[in-house]
């Protein structure tokens, strides 16, 4: 948890951004708005990282105070060959808004999903990545009691590929949404978060499907997977000819509120 | 009957071609039940995804799962087959049928055009079942005997699988002078 003390965040030692940050970024900065009514300041933010967060519509949700204002001509275009993005969305957490969004978000992922896609198109890939895309956005305004956002980003990082897709919201958190199941037993907030991962738990419904949707269609593209709710972690990494899995538990993490999705493809 | 799902979204101002959350599957299950109500016993609803990309779980759940137990309830009797599913279609309806049976103990399956898996549906069924399904879809219409030859079974084993998948709504029973036959979809 930031400490409300802090009016300012010294951004001059950082030199990469890549979306899960970004949100997180983002998500620290609401939680600060919301606790003390007031917005952080964001300083010495190196060029090359405005640019980028001005790219992904960073300073359009108005959540950090930005001072330093970068002229237009040092903009990054918004060409189709930056079209390998999906900006920063609102997930909102009413249920009819949020089904707007969430169609709207998928027909923007779609008309982008050639330049998204480009270094994994092959059969259906784009179909799994809709599910994924809805399952996650569904899972903020029916479990999380919060809104949340979404990004999509496909990145050079030296010779690899990476493809992230990140859903994070700072709502009441998977430990939390579970608190009147109490037939679902767990001996680490860690463990609750792989059960609902890999089987069909559902904290609202008898039983449900979207977290282990997501697992399955990212067994099938040998993806990977991680997912932080409040202290705790779990990361999977499918890869292989028969999708051989390594599930990786944390607890005791400095908590943060709610929980952040980060979905990955390398090659 | 013929439901032309894409058409019917398309009525409702549903953005196509995916079909995506609850609220959409409960607006597309209303629409759709407005029409089951003209239906005879023993009808064929075809419910046709042509130009459907995704349909998610919750889309799935409320949508195709309503529509298959409404089949199953007495009147009106009417029978369900699902056609021109996409693949990611047919794997998220596998998993919310999975479900469906792991927590209800009740196996859900729907006949499709397509082969998957070896047969002609998309849920979970029995090697027998499967079977029977199988040999249908090539001889369209059999009697308890036809079966019992073909899967070496006692008559009584033979109609009680018959009989399920009947009770499931995947093959139709119809009764006649000479006895009971089982069409299938």
């Amino acid at each position: 948890m930031l400490n409300t003390d802090i009016s300012e965040l010294d951004l001059s030692g950082i030199s990469f951004f890549e979306p899960f940050s970004m949100v997180s970024l983002l998500l620290l900065g609401r939680n600060y708005l919301r606790d003390t009514g007031k917005r952080l300041f964001l300083v010495n933010i190196p060029l090359k990282i405005h640019q980028y967060l001005l790219r992904m519509d960073f300073e359009k949700k108005g959540i950090f105070q930005i001072e330093e204002k970068l002229p237009e001509s040092y903009y990054l275009k918004r060409s189709a060959f930056s079209k390998s993005v999906i900006e920063i969305t609102d997930i909102p957490n009413k249920e009819r808004e949020s089904v707007k969004a969430i169609t709207n978000t998928i027909s923007l992922f779609r008309r982008r999903a050639n330049h998204i896609l480009k270094y994994w198109m092959s059969g259906g890939v784009v179909d799994y990545f809709v599910t994924v895309i809805s399952e996650l956005c569904q899972n903020v305004f029916e479990h999380s009691l919060d809104s949340g956002y979404l990004a999509i980003q496909t990145y050079s990082f030296g010779t690899e590929h990476i493809l992230r897709l990140v859903i994070c919201d700072s709502g009441i958190g998977i430990r939390e949404s579970f608190a009147q199941k109490k037939e679902v037993r767990y001996e680490s907030h860690a463990e609750l978060i792989e059960m609902a991962l890999t089987t069909n738990l559902s904290s609202k419904r008898e039983f449900g499907y979207g977290l282990s949707q997501v697992n399955m269609i990212m067994e099938k593209l040998k993806g990977s997977i991680y997912i932080r709710s409040e202290d705790a972690s779990v990361s999977v990494v499918y890869k292989g000819k028969h999708g051989s899995s390594r599930f990786f538990l944390k607890n005791n993490l400095i908590p943060f509120r709610g929980t952040q999705i980060s979905i990955s493809l390398s090659g | 009957m013929i439901i032309e799902v894409k058409k019917i979204a398309k009525e409702q101002k549903i953005k196509i071609p995916d079909l995506i959350t609850r609220p959409v599957g409960r607006a597309l299950y209303e629409r759709v039940r407005s029409n089951l109500q003209f239906l005879t016993d023993g009808e064929v609803v075809l419910l046709d995804f042509e130009g459907i990309m995704v349909m998610d779980t919750s889309f799935i759940d409320e949508f195709l799962v309503k529509i298959i137990l409404d089949s199953r309830k007495e009147s009106p009797d009417f029978f369900v087959k699902a056609i021109n599913l996409s693949e990611i279609s047919i794997m998220n309806i596998e998993s919310v049928f999975n479900s469906y049976y792991q927590n209800n103990n009740d196996v859900m399956a729907v006949i499709t055009d397509r082969l998957v898996n070896k047969s002609y549906y998309v849920g979970y069924l029995g090697d027998e079942d499967r079977d029977v399904i199988n040999y249908m879809n090539i001889n369209k219409i059999v009697r308890p005997e036809d079966i019992a030859s073909f899967l070496d079974l006692e008559m009584g084993e033979t109609v009680g699988i018959l009989d399920r998948l009947y009770k499931k709504r995947l093959i139709r029973k119809m009764q006649e002078s000479s006895g009971v036959s089982y069409q299938f979809l």
